[in-house]
């Protein structure tokens, strides 16, 4: 099984990047992170770039699959960003919004929590996506509003989770290991990217790209075509199985 | 009165010029906890002596105080949201950071004074915090309350088993419903009722703390920020910035209060509620509301704030009666009255009923031991200072109640020398055995709960979510989820509730008499505390995972040497390396040391404790491993963590359940386990098996 993997990640209009997205690939496993850290003032990025710094490295030191390895890199993630912040004495909190992706061999699982999205997509078409830790998710969960109306809902910024020692009940995982198809394709990426990008131009760009790296090409073209002056950090992270 | 003698832990004058407070403990010259809070003896608007902080949330710090002028202890609020600004060691003034954040903090500021001037009218309300002063200083703003000596509705429900009777609970809520009458005829929402929130004195009157204005003021400018509302309390407009606000708030999360206090559940959290509503009858919780009642709770809890009551009065007319419900319900008049002959309770001070005073006076009696139980703001719920004195013995006529109910099983009370088995600690501690007692981590938010072996009973003890349980004597020992994991001990009744570490504690086991535990905040380190809480001692420089207590060795594996293992013993006198692999999931049994082999595809391998004889077990990757009665319990990793058993000799392995599994406990007949696909839910399985069943259905 052969992966390729791209990612990008800008600070947008803003100056700083709290966005981080990072993967490594060791034997048969592969860990592969988006990160959006929450806050606005300092701590932002400092949150996502501990945590996914800490996953790689829980991830390197003890390369594996299974959803148990997932949550004890998740656990490893929580105790790291815990004493990150007793070790700044910072009582402000640090959070961040967290997808990671765990491959095995031929399987794959994933957990997440706020609003940074894990996509899947098979035989060219959306097969799932995470649902958000966020207030209009719940709307549209419910019926109140319409799964588009997320994008540019009000309430947008309200998330209801964010990875953090406190939240950890919230975590979402995937229900069961998937087994990996040939062509099968994920994207992680943060609000700053799906917000711009919607699932039908996702799949489109998607036809048009063999590689990773074109296909995020594309779809960063729709984001700069239609983000307005001093809009949010993006990052994406995309992956092609063959 | 000299000031300089004054103890800053509790605002009493020491007798001479010693260092050490011999009423509270507090050591004068102590440094603020964090670099954040004001130092003890700041003097604040040349008249309010700063001291200890009391508690601590998202949005402010509230300390304990004396009026220099009238000589009398108060509780002070800051404003300091922690998101929005900060402070630097030493100094005094805050600064907010730049930009929007700036601007929210601002917009805080000015509803948080703007709420304290308003209060300030309800100045001496029996039912309302007393306000006395506000002012700005510091580049934020104060408010001056009353000091009152009590505990939280929280804190009572806790002492009082995780349970209250029906009537209690209305008792408690009716002061708070007239209370809230009052403040929304000023227009002004409390926003932020939950248990603890509502403060219950030493006279048994019940105190509304804590105005969620600035809190909420926040929450509808911020950009980003999680949204900080008490899940289960807070109705679903509160979530959304153009949500309507208005009575039926108040009146849902005091709905909210009310149905978690008679049914020992917090509702689910609004926000799921809008999509599959899972909320159950309290009447199906067991509690024992009459149609009418149940009907009018439900209602107050709709989940559209059009389907709820739109006055508190509405609510209060159906609860009160007005109603022709098969079971007459006792009127707050015969309330009051059995209070008033209780307790010397002004006249028109609402009060609670007798036995809930009963039961405060008797918890204040038991905390005793020098601290004061504070009316004040503890945002964020830091209810560290409930401390209670097992020593002062016998607990309220309602406690002696149960006991008796409980003394009818056979109780084994001997102090037994571990308080789990290790294999248990390593799988979370979900249960602990004591005669045909086990005590659990039930499936309702982890609560800690008591089923007799046969009986299919199961009893409520505290409602806090424990794990890492472990029994010995008359208490039960666990690390609290709900207090950052520190250690509680709590008896078998619920009662005499107490916690007995400053810091989070991880695979807590108890052993002839000590707790040892690794410090969450020291890196994981081995640590051990008696088990009344005293001689905190660090056994071990090594930063830890894992822990196994066997025969006066404390097994562990070394972050700082690659997860191997090593052992200590219990004296700390000596230490010494046993194995030179990557371990995880060390259990010990019959001189033999088990653990899963990380440098050889986490197969299950055993030892000798001394090392030697190092050998595999089974070929088998494994997660959780579970030694007892010469079984080995585990997940094999590559039948999808389904729960096996194989005997310690690597022979006549057995599938016991298909489903993916973690956290295997054995308990006398039983195991337990969570399913990795449901989150939390716990299972029971018999030990060849059979008879799956989720934890709730009793042993």
């Amino acid at each position: 099984m052969k992966i390729d993997v791209s990612m990008l990640s800008n600070p947008g209009g803003r100056k700083v990047n709290e966005d981080y997205t990072d993967y490594n690939i060791l034997d048969e496993f592969g860990c592969y992170i988006m990160a959006d850290g929450l806050g606005g003032h300092r701590g932002g990025d400092i949150a996502s770039k501990a945590v996914a710094k800490s996953i790689i490295s829980s991830f390197n030191a003890s390369p594996g699959f299974s959803t148990e390895k997932l949550q004890e890199y998740m656990r490893n993630a929580a105790l790291a960003l815990e004493q990150l912040r007793s070790a700044e004495r910072k009582e402000s909190s640090l959070k961040t919004t967290l997808v990671v992706l765990l491959t095995g061999e031929d399987k794959a699982c994933w957990a997440h929590v706020g609003d940074s999205r894990l996509y899947l997509f098979r035989s060219g078409r959306l097969a799932f996506q995470t649902r958000d830790h966020s207030v209009p998710q719940h709307l549209a969960d419910s019926g109140s509003i319409t799964a588009d109306e997320i994008r540019f809902h009000e309430d947008r910024n309200r998330l209801t989770a964010s990875f953090d020692s406190s939240n950890f009940n919230k975590i979402r995982y995937s229900d069961k290991p998937v087994r990996l198809e040939e062509g099968d394709r994920f994207l992680l990426c943060s609000d700053g990217f799906w917000e711009y990008v919607i699932e039908s131009e996702m799949e489109d760009s998607l036809a048009q790209s063999r590689t990773t790296q074109k296909w995020l090409e594309i779809m960063e073209g729709k984001v700069i075509s239609k983000a307005e002056e001093g809009h949010d950090n993006y990052s994406a992270l995309a992956l092609i199985v063959s | 009165m000299d000031i300089d003698r004054l103890c800053m832990g509790c605002m009493t004058e020491k007798p001479g010029d010693e260092a050490k407070c011999s009423n509270c403990g507090f050591v004068e010259g102590t440094a603020p906890e964090s670099p954040l809070y004001l130092p003890p003896r700041t003097v604040l608007e040349n008249k309010y002596l700063v001291g200890r902080v009391l508690g601590q949330g998202g949005f402010g710090i509230t300390y304990l105080a004396w009026d220099l002028n009238l000589n009398v202890k108060l509780a002070i609020k800051e404003y300091f949201p922690q998101d929005l600004a900060s402070r630097a060691a030493g100094h005094s003034q805050v600064s907010a950071y730049s930009g929007s954040m700036g601007s929210q903090y601002e917009y805080g500021l000015d509803k948080f004074l703007q709420e304290a001037r308003t209060l300030a009218q309800f100045e001496g309300h029996p039912n309302i915090v007393s306000v006395r002063d506000f002012f700005k200083a510091n580049g934020t703003a104060y408010f001056v309350m009353s000091y009152v000596e009590g505990i939280t509705v929280k804190e009572h429900l806790a002492n009082a088993g995780g349970v209250l009777p029906v009537d209690q609970a209305r008792g408690i809520l009716m002061p708070v419903m007239d209370a809230l009458k009052e403040v929304h005829s000023v227009n002004i929402l409390h926003r932020d009722i939950s248990p603890d929130n509502i403060f219950i004195n030493k006279k048994g009157q019940v105190i509304l703390i804590d105005f969620g204005a600035a809190r909420q003021a926040i929450g509808e400018k911020g950009r980003s920020l999680s949204i900080i509302l008490k899940p289960g309390y807070a109705p679903e407009e509160q979530y959304r910035s153009k949500g309507v606000q208005g009575p039926w708030t108040d009146i849902y999360a005091i709905a909210a209060t009310y149905y978690h206090l008679v049914t020992g559940k917090q509702p689910p959290e609004a926000l799921e509620r809008l999509v599959e509503d899972p909320l159950e009858p309290p009447s199906k919780l067991g509690a024992a509301l009459n149609d009418d009642e149940e009907k009018a709770l439900l209602k107050a809890l709709a989940v559209r704030a059009e389907d709820r009551f739109q006055s508190i009065q509405d609510f209060q007319d159906v609860l009160m009666g007005k109603c022709t419900g098969g079971v007459t319900a006792p009127t707050p008049a015969a309330i009051n009255q059995a209070a008033g002959a209780a307790v010397k309770t002004e006249t028109e001070k609402k009060a609670i009923p007798l036995s809930l005073i009963i039961g405060v006076v008797a918890a204040l009696v038991i905390g005793a031991g020098g601290y004061g139980l504070w009316a004040s703001g503890v945002l964020g719920g830091s209810d560290a200072d409930v401390t209670t004195d097992q020593s002062v013995g016998a607990g309220p006529e309602v406690e002696n109640e149960i006991d008796a109910a409980v003394n009818e099983g056979s109780v084994q009370t001997e102090a037994n020398y571990f308080g789990n088995s290790g294999g248990n600690i390593s799988n979370g501690g979900l249960a602990a055995l004591q005669g045909d007692q086990i005590f659990f981590r039930s499936n309702q938010g982890g609560s800690l709960q008591v089923g007799t072996s046969g009986s299919g009973e199961t009893r409520a003890i505290s409602v806090d979510s424990a794990w890492f349980i472990n029994v010995s004597g008359d208490y039960i020992y666990y690390s609290n989820r709900d207090d950052n994991n520190r250690i509680y001990r709590v008896d078998r009744n619920g009662g005499n509730r107490e916690s007995l570490t400053d810091n989070g504690a991880w695979f807590t086991t108890l052993a002839d008499g000590w707790l040892y535990y690794l410090d969450e905040s020291d890196d994981y380190r081995l640590y051990r505390i008696s088990s009344s809480g005293e001689g905190k001692t660090r056994l071990s420089e090594d930063t830890a995972w894992s822990l196994y207590i066997e025969e006066d060795w404390i097994y562990y594996a070394n972050r700082d040497d690659g997860n191997k293992i090593y052992r200590v013993s219990s004296d700390a006198g000596q230490k010494e390396k046993i194995n030179d692999n990557a371990s995880s999931s060390i259990n010990v049994a019959d001189g033999w040391v088990y653990y899963i082999n990380e440098d050889d595809g986490s197969s299950i391998y055993r030892m000798k404790t001394d090392g030697s004889e190092n050998e595999k077990v089974i070929e088998q990757p494994a997660w959780f491993i579970n030694v007892a009665d010469g079984w080995i319990y585990y997940a094999d990793e590559e039948d999808e963590f389904s729960l096996n058993k194989v005997k310690t000799d690597g022979t006549g392995r057995v599938k016991l359940v298909s489903e993916a599994v973690r956290y295997i406990n054995v308990i006398g007949d039983w195991i337990l386990y969570m399913d990795q696909a449901e989150q939390d839910n716990i299972y029971k399985v018999r030990l060849d098996g059979s008879g799956r069943n989720l934890l709730e259905s009793g042993f």
